[in-house]
């Protein structure tokens, strides 16, 4: 089972390689009609995916939250699913193909990196509040991506000669659908961390311990509140609140996956 | 309400969360600035509040979120101030006393810790059980699990630390009982002691072996940190020492438990419910306009 996940996760990075360079193609204006092939691509890598995923399930028994490995490669596959369903509702959002489907390969190589490992359940791992504490970290991650796609493309759009600029709707709408993910990805992370508030005072006694990752979510949690009051309180321009929704996608970067790997502390074997 | 009252506590709400920020950011840089949450946690709070209280009017699940908040950071500030805690190191079968400063005196058990491997050796699940007596009332008998504390009065008992114990006895050359000692191992694998014996000090050195090992214990003596003896040891074994005898009684479990009492934690779960309340009413409820507000 374990070598038909690693066999079916390489099936999904090539699909996904393959989604980037056609994207790529079409990006430069060279084969404007190829962009079916990348939905096709993008579609079977992300179809095995999950059979990757699922397998890896059924071998270790648990979710995929306990190795680097598999924590990764969960959290690009929401990302991916999060972006199918928002193409479903809006297809003419397809231009985020450009800066998506590059961050995507990114992520499956940081898996990559990470060899699959056997990592059966830890008794502290068996809590249903870690179970919503790792979905929601899921989420938030997955819908701070696809905001954060979003923002570069309105910067992007200052370049009207590039092909993905008309393949866009007007950056009004854009912007605005950005804003919606990151006020989804406070939602979620408020829960995440309220979930994992209350698993760590089952486990330990206390619900804060001012852990390099749990301080780390706090200043993410502060870095998308300001990107949603700033707007509505300055109401800055859309280059402004696009540059914001970056700034705050680095800060959760920053301490969701760089941190745990530089500074030792209770979430150090993991990512969020 | 109009635009510019929203406008203006938004405003006013924007560097409250800039000192957030830049709190957290400098905790999670590993600047140990604990302490200072309290004083800008205060008017963080209450400021939280103001603001639920200015968008009541008109939306009304953002202020039941904003309320969440501030109930949470109060219920921290309570926390931080008066959060009791008290450590206890038992090995299991042995009853000690303890005396936490805002409880009765009670004699707590660690009856025994149970555990389940997987296959390939690594711990599966534990279970402790424990026997707790106050000096007035009945006892009470009840097991410890990874996430599940035991309840006592208003504080929880936890098992945050738990081992192997390797018990030495100390005998004088007649073969009579001086004392026990006991050799605590959790990451670590050598545990290190002095015994005095009559006229004499000896440090005593042991190591134990991998878990599931049937190697015997590795044991070193020292007397004016030279080294003068080393040997293997397993239950049952007696080692002749100068000024007695030193006899490895058993290895069995050790643990580190916790009595903790945090009035702030009912004031933080009541503000995680107000916040789910307020984000169920994002969710569900009508969004207003920006420039109808």
């Amino acid at each position: 089972m374990m070598q038909s996940s690693i066999v079916m996760f390489w099936v999904a990075v090539f699909g996904y390689a393959a989604a980037t360079a056609v994207t790529f193609v079409v990006f430069v204006k060279l084969k404007p009609e190829w962009e079916r092939v990348v939905t096709i691509a993008a579609g079977v890598g992300a179809f095995a995916h999950a059979i990757s995923l699922g397998c890896h399930w059924l071998a270790v028994g648990h979710g995929p939250y306990m190795t680097r490995h598999e924590i990764t490669s969960a959290n690009i596959f929401i990302v991916v699913v999060f972006y199918f369903i928002l193409r479903r509702r809006r297809p003419d959002m397809k231009g985020i193909n450009a800066v998506l489907y590059p961050t995507v390969l990114l992520g499956m190589g940081l898996a990559a990196i990470f060899a699959p490992e056997l990592k059966l359940l830890l008794p502290s791992m068996r809590s249903s509040w870690l179970v919503i504490h790792v979905v929601f970290a899921k989420l938030q991650v997955g819908s701070i991506f696809i905001a954060f796609a979003m923002a570069c493309l309105v910067l992007l759009r200052r370049q009207p000669e590039w092909y993905v600029a008309h393949r866009l709707p007007p950056p009004e709408v854009l912007i605005e659908t950005a804003y919606r993910f990151v006020f989804l990805s406070l939602l979620c992370l408020t829960i995440m961390i309220a979930a994992g508030a209350i698993w760590a005072e089952q486990l330990w006694g206390r619900y804060w311990g001012f852990d390099p990752v749990e301080t780390g979510s706090l200043c993410a949690f502060g870095a998308y509140a300001m990107v949603l009051h700033i707007r509505k309180a300055y109401r800055i321009s859309m280059r402004a609140a696009a540059l914001l929704i970056v700034i705050a996608f680095m800060v959760a970067i920053l301490f969701f996956f760089i941190f745990p790997v530089i500074r030792a502390g209770l979430h150090s074997g993991y990512f969020i | 309400m109009g635009v510019f009252s929203c406008c203006s506590s938004l405003r006013f709400a924007v560097p409250v969360i800039l000192l957030l920020f830049v709190l957290a950011l400098l905790s999670g840089f590993g600047v140990h600035i604990e302490r200072l949450w309290l004083v800008p946690g205060i008017p963080l709070a209450f400021g939280v509040f103001a603001y639920a209280g200015k968008i009541w009017q008109y939306r009304r699940a953002s202020a039941f979120f904003h309320l969440g908040l501030g109930i949470v950071i109060l219920g921290g500030l309570v926390s931080w101030a008066d959060r009791k805690s008290s450590e206890v190191s038992v090995v299991a079968g042995d009853t000690v006393q303890v005396a936490p400063p805002w409880l009765s005196p009670l004699s707590f058990t660690f009856q025994t810790l149970t555990k389940e491997y997987w296959p390939d050796g690594s711990l599966r699940d534990w279970r402790a059980a424990v026997l707790v007596r106050p000096t007035e009332g009945d006892s009470i008998a009840g097991t410890i699990t990874a996430n599940e504390p035991l309840a006592y009065q208003n504080s929880n008992i936890y098992l945050l630390k738990r081992g192997r114990a390797a018990i030495f006895q100390l005998c004088d050359a007649s073969g009579r009982e001086l004392g026990r000692v006991a050799f605590l191992f959790d990451a670590e694998k050598a545990d290190t002691n002095e015994i005095y014996f009559p006229h004499t000090i000896i440090k005593i050195k042991v190591g134990i072996p991998e878990l599931g090992s049937s190697e015997p214990l590795a044991v070193a003596l020292y007397s004016r940190e030279r080294l003068f003896g080393e040997t293997r040891m397993s239950p049952g074994v007696w080692l002749p020492c100068p000024g007695g005898v030193l006899r490895c009684k058993e290895l069995t479990e050790w643990g580190i438990f916790t009595v903790i009492e945090d009035r702030g934690k009912p004031l933080v779960w009541l503000g995680f419910a107000v916040i789910f309340a307020g984000l169920v009413g994002m969710l569900i409820g009508r969004s207003v306009p920006h420039d109808a507000e």
